[in-house]
């Protein structure tokens, strides 16, 4: 294994490896794709202080001192997060820089914002083999007081909110017109909706056994948002959906067997061996199978489509490269179409599968 | 009349060889900016990537009108003078300004923004396939955003050379067919123009009406510049992006500004071939002597 002065190992600095740190691998990744779309959507948005929640920010320093300060610590923090050093220091201090940044300014302040830093705040508090159990909760916090606070608008019950604040997408627009009943129906449906996501997400997410549907629900619900609004409401999706990565059972090794005969699974299988950083993946190559692909996972077995969602969602590369692609596009026009995409993708491999299991 | 392509119009992009009613053109092209006066007032003040490129293709202008050293109350005409802010950054530097549309809407802005800036500025209401000023009584005309538009762009240049003054010069924009952001679309790369219109016809989609503004190759418009008797001095390109794929804006705003900012560094280096990249070209020519 290379090694430099320091005795750190090259692989060991590769910023899509997961493990060899204190933080459980699935938290870990959860925390860098929020610090990646962090430096690629907002990072250069972090304020200069302007009216503070805390009057002290305002005379500490100048307020471009106070902002470089955050900005410099933020990315010094979010890169050696990136490269596996000192991972639960990086949490602490970089949602220290966002809720910094969110108590310096009131015009900067946004719930989505709030959410970030604590969700990287408490990935620091994780210790390893510890569930993420508090994560949970903020999550299960969050949806209860926006599934509340939408329950008792008047506004929201009747679909007006709904309707004034989809105004201004064309996609909304288009989806109303497209319905045989009149626009109102439409907002007010889709306000219950919402409404009925949130709250059933505080249960969901409250019971262990009702995890993995929540995740499902919660990933369908914002990412039917993002194509219907064409906004990922600044960190909120990248953020939310990373969260959800700190609960999924994260294995420590998956069995792989494949025909070599079968070319696009040879390929698939050789694309993510070469890219598994934490080789978790033991493959064995066969001439003859019952299934071209079949993974297993801990006592669980997929084939074919199901095997390769599974292969897929257990890449941490896959993540990296969908969350940089959802930072760059443009959520309005390629972002949401590329969201929706993965989503179906994933969700329809279960369709097939069960499909076939029954032929 | 000015440049609005990103305004929010329906538009496509014209085709070298086709036929089409010039009056019924210019008529569709003027009712069109007419109805669109306040949309183009806000244009060189915003934040977006397309009015970064305008106010760019303005300062670029402006940076060349100044190098030139005029003599003071040399006369200038602007073509298109839109909502007046080149016409009276013009006349602020000095200059004897006459700045021309033909929407009264643009032509009253132009009026306030003047008076705003408390510069004298002539206006007219003309159009520029037949200018009604005698000839060689300019040093200097300026005509950005306007080309793309014009039924006969060829008219309005032999008109152009007409007013200024041998050695005068002319600051002339036209929209670039080579521009970066449509090699990369498929919809729109010029190379799959054939396979675009066989597709159409294939499908039996005619092509989508509305506004058509008109492209030109660089080495095209120059030689057109050239047959009228200018000679160019300077040429630049300005403008890297909207990127787009099959129509539809490809990167968030703060990436599209940023790739067009390198982009547009490494095109005013003249690195990887981007030097005819940009959007908008920009030319500065310069009227030859008599017997030059």
């Amino acid at each position: 294994m290379a090694r430099n002065r320091s005795g750190i190992s090259r692989e060991a600095l590769n910023p899509l490896r997961i493990t060899g740190t204190p933080l459980p691998p699935n938290v870990l990744l959860a925390v860098k794709l929020i610090a990646l779309c962090f430096l690629l959507t907002q990072w250069r948005k972090l304020p200069r202080p302007f009216l503070p929640f805390v009057p002290i920010l305002d005379t500490i320093a100048p307020p471009s001192t106070v902002q470089t300060a955050i900005k410099s610590t933020f990315l010094i923090a979010a890169v050696l997060l990136l490269l596996n050093r000192c991972v639960r220091v990086c949490c602490f201090v970089l949602g220290g820089c966002v809720a910094l940044a969110v108590l310096s300014s009131r015009t900067y302040f946004a719930n989505n914002r709030v959410f970030t830093a604590c969700i990287f705040l408490l990935a620091g508090l994780l210790q390893r083999g510890q569930a993420p159990w508090f994560i949970r909760y903020q999550v299960v916090l969050v949806y209860l007081g926006a599934g509340l606070n939408k329950l008792l608008d008047k506004d929201w019950r009747s679909g007006q909110f709904f309707e004034a604040w989809t105004s201004g997408t064309p996609h909304h627009q288009r989806l109303q017109s497209a319905l045989p009943w009149p626009p109102r129906w439409t907002n007010r449906l889709l306000s219950w909706l919402v409404i009925g996501v949130e709250l059933f997400l505080v249960v969901g997410f409250s019971s262990k056994r009702l995890v993995p549907l929540s995740i499902w629900t919660g990933a369908a619900y914002h990412t039917a948002l993002l194509v219907d609004t064409g906004s990922t409401f600044n960190m909120f999706y990248m953020a939310m959906l990373s969260a959800y990565l700190a609960f999924a059972d994260w294995p420590t090794s998956v069995k792989v067997d494949y025909v070599v005969s079968a070319r696009p699974v040879l390929r698939l299988v050789q694309l993510l061996e070469l890219t598994d950083s934490d080789r978790i993946m033991a493959t064995r190559a066969h001439r003859r199978a019952a299934a071209p692909l079949s993974v297993t996972v801990g006592r669980q077995r997929f084939q074919n489509w199901s095997a390769a969602r599974m292969l897929l969602l257990l890449h941490a590369p896959s993540y990296v490269l969908f969350t940089v692609a959802l930072s760059v596009l443009d959520p309005r026009r390629w972002g949401r179409w590329l969201a929706l995409a993965v989503f179906t993708a994933v969700s329809a491999s279960c369709v097939v599968n069960r499909r076939l299991d029954r032929g | 009349m000015a440049d609005k392509r990103w305004l929010g119009a329906t538009v496509a992009t014209g085709r070298r060889g086709e036929t089409t009613d010039p009056d019924a053109v210019q008529s569709t092209v003027d009712t069109w900016f007419d109805t669109h006066t306040q949309t183009w007032l806000s244009v060189y003040e915003g934040e977006d990537l397309s009015s970064v490129i305008y106010r760019a293709r303005r300062d670029l202008a402006l940076a060349w009108v100044n190098d030139l050293h005029l003599p003071a109350a040399a006369t200038a005409l602007e073509l298109g003078c839109g909502a007046g802010l080149t016409s009276t950054a013009l006349a602020a530097g000095g200059l004897s300004v006459i700045a021309t549309d033909r929407t009264i809407g643009m032509l009253l802005e132009a009026r306030r923004q003047a008076d705003d800036s408390r510069v004298g500025l002539d206006i007219a209401q003309v159009d520029a396939h037949a200018l009604a000023f005698s000839a060689a009584a300019f040093e200097l005309v300026v005509a950005l955003g306007v080309v793309p538009w014009l039924h006969s762009p060829r008219m309005a240049l032999v008109e152009c050379a007409r007013v200024v003054r041998p050695g005068g010069y002319l600051v002339v924009s036209a929209d670039n067919r080579a521009r970066l952001v449509h090699l990369l679309d498929p919809r729109f790369n010029p190379l799959l123009a054939g396979t675009r219109q066989r597709a159409r016809s294939l499908l039996g989609r005619p092509t989508a009406p509305g506004l058509r503004h008109k492209l030109h190759w660089p080495r095209e418009f120059n030689s057109e510049l050239e047959s009228v008797g200018f000679e160019c001095v300077m040429t630049a390109s300005i403008g890297f992006g909207p990127f787009t794929l099959l129509g539809q804006h490809a990167l968030r705003a703060m990436w599209g500004l940023e790739l067009h900012r390198r982009l547009q560094q490494l095109a005013d280096q003249h690195r990887f071939g981007l030097r005819c990249a940009g959007s908008q070209y920009v030319v500065l020519a310069r009227k030859r002597e008599a017997g030059g």
